[in-house]
């Protein structure tokens, strides 16, 4: 089976203030499609750099990162997007909706990217919302929805262009633990149900010990895998 | 924005009352007729400028030059010769400074001024210099408080004269208020006013087609008369109107540049308010990068708002220019105002075109955003 990841040697250095910054020093990471891991590891630990090389919002300084069998380490910045457009979701932590779109409009945004019509849009991400339970506000704002409801509704966008790998950074920060609880609850749905390939990134023990693997990064580098 | 609004209602009123002049004074010269003919003196290259100041009895017409073209030019059906003078008219006690004309009998059919109570000028030749007038309605009221004023005396710079009729009522034409004037035999004002050229020779062609024509017969007799020389110059109607026209079209044109000027600079104001929108939004269009949104397409979304802009400013100013015109054209009859539709079009079409360039360096900068750094953004 091809590896929705197959990370090799990533490394990402940063240039800052003429000194050289090590974010990534040679991670090797596997995930197969169905998994559900939690990268865990504390602030400055390159956690959030990995995020971003893996949902192709960045590229690497070193190393191959294949993405559903495809090389993504040379590609253009336009190549990227319409990799993300099709290929990656994404959940964070701060929600990321469009405050002056309805939920409904928020959950179509991928699919308009992704160049589908409009009729096609407005039905999936009908479908969609029905997944994650929020048939019933569709036609509201961001502003009108509780944090529980705008997570769910970003949860729906991560999953409307139907992802190879839906990578959620800290996707309950900003929750009480009741709606943490909910949010995580319908992660472990979507993944034992739907077999969607999930990622989520952490400093939380308690939210990590909800995915079946736990990869723990410190200094850039990988310290411990288990399943 | 405000700047927008404003800069395309004044481009719609300015071009309006360009357009409106030019209007009116095609309106004044189709009063006329459009077969009248005016020789004047001196020679100029430009016809319908500014006379040319008399210098030599070379350049003189004379009395007998205008007897001459009434006799030879088969394709001309009036002519009349026209004397100058700016004087003080008196009667009854009364006095007004006013443009004297001396002029002929055919001086009606040229220039189509009748007698609207008593008589126009004499007819025949030998009475071209008796002492008679005829005055204007405004003559009438300020000097004869409206009454009648035939047989009456008006004294025209000191000669007395006898008033024997009273002009229809016309207003400006061509320079002259007919209202404010007095005519009177063209040997009587040569006289009077110490005299010896004409200031001109008004001719009305037999029919509109016959221009041409007549004005080549003119020519040809004056310049036999006139030794070869052509020292004076003949103006068609039409010369007139295309110089006017030329002139006032210029006119407008500037106007509508000056406030196209202003138009562009309000795309300043535009490009401000667009810069401050991106910056607002940079956490947004770091989401629409995230989902998968392109440089290119975002580069598109702001400069298709920057021309939305444009265009809401646009169609602001389309009704407030419109508006503008209408109303002022209701509170001042009188001011000639005309609403060109290709104005119209024209100053939205800018508005529109000026939201988009000057949302190019937005609508970059949205595009060059580093996803990353613009989702950790405010």
């Amino acid at each position: 089976m091809t590896p929705v990841i197959d990370a090799r040697s990533l490394s990402k250095t940063y240039a800052l203030g003429g000194e050289k910054v090590e974010a990534l020093r040679g991670v090797d990471l596997q995930v197969q499609p169905g998994e559900y891991a939690a990268i865990m590891g504390p602030s400055g630990s390159g956690k959030s750099t990995l995020m971003n090389l893996l949902g192709c919002l960045d590229t690497a300084t070193a190393g191959t990162y294949r993405l559903d069998g495809e090389d993504v380490s040379g590609l253009s910045d336009d190549e990227l997007a319409g990799i993300r457009s099709r290929k990656i979701g994404f959940v964070f932590q701060t929600f990321n909706l469009l405050p002056r779109f309805t939920a409904l409009a928020n959950v179509a945004l991928p699919l308009v990217y992704a160049g589908v019509a409009p009729r096609e849009r407005r039905r999936r991400a009908e479908e969609t919302l029905a997944r994650v339970g929020l048939s019933d506000r569709m036609g509201h704002r961001p502003a009108e929805l509780s944090g529980g409801q705008r997570q769910r509704v970003a949860v729906a966008r991560a999953l409307v262009n139907a992802p190879s790998l839906l990578l959620a950074d800290e996707p309950t920060g900003n929750l009480d633990s009741r709606v943490g609880d909910e949010i995580l609850a319908l992660f472990e749905a979507l993944n034992a149900k739907d077999g969607v390939t999930l990622i989520v990134i952490t400093h939380d023990a308690k939210v990590a010990a909800r995915a079946r693997r736990r990869v723990e990064i410190l200094d850039g580098r990988i310290v411990s895998d288990q399943a | 924005m405000a700047g927008v609004v404003l800069g395309v209602a004044s481009v719609i009123l300015l071009v309006s009352l360009g357009d409106g002049a030019k209007r009116f004074v095609e309106m004044k010269f189709a009063e006329l007729g459009t077969n009248v003919l005016i020789v004047v003196p001196g020679h100029s290259e430009t016809t319908g400028g500014s006379l040319p100041i008399v210098a030599g009895s070379e350049h003189l017409l004379t009395l007998d030059d205008a007897l001459e073209l009434s006799r030879r030019c088969p394709a001309v059906k009036a002519v009349s010769p026209v004397v100058v003078g700016n004087g003080t008219v008196r009667a009854r006690g009364r006095s007004r400074d006013v443009t004297v004309l001396g002029v002929t009998w055919e001086f009606q059919e040229v220039r189509n001024v009748r007698a609207q109570t008593g008589v126009f000028l004499p007819r025949r030749r030998e009475e071209w210099g008796r002492r008679v007038a005829v005055i204007g309605r405004k003559v009438q009221r300020e000097l004869f408080a409206g009454q009648n004023p035939l047989g009456q005396r008006l004294e025209v710079a000191g000669v007395v004269h006898r008033v024997v009729g009273v002009m229809e009522a016309k207003g400006y034409s061509l320079g002259f208020d007919f209202d404010d004037l007095v005519l009177i035999p063209v040997r009587s004002a040569q006289s009077v006013f110490n005299q010896e050229g004409l200031f001109e020779v008004v001719a009305s062609a037999a029919t509109p087609e016959r221009i041409e024509e007549a004005t080549a017969q003119i020519r040809a007799c004056l310049k036999r008369r006139h030794n070869g020389a052509e020292d004076f110059t003949l103006l068609n109607q039409d010369d007139m109107l295309s110089t006017f026209g030329a002139i006032l079209d210029s006119l407008t044109w500037a106007l509508g540049a000056i406030a196209a000027i202003s138009l562009l600079v309000a795309g300043f104001g535009v490009m401000n308010i667009m810069l401050a929108s991106v910056g607002e939004r940079t956490r947004e269009i770091g989401i629409r990068m995230a989902l998968g949104a392109r440089r290119s397409q975002v580069l598109l979304q702001f400069l298709l708002e920057s021309a939305a802009l444009g265009s809401l400013g646009g169609a602001a100013g389309v009704l407030l220019g419109v508006g503008g015109a209408v109303g002022l054209h209701l509170i001042f009859p009188g001011m000639p105002l005309s609403v060109a539709p290709w104005a119209v079009v024209s100053a939205f079409s800018f508005s529109v075109g000026v939201g988009l360039v000057f949302g190019v360096i937005p609508a970059r900068r949205a595009s060059r955003l580093d996803p990353i750094a613009a989702l950790r953004h405010e």
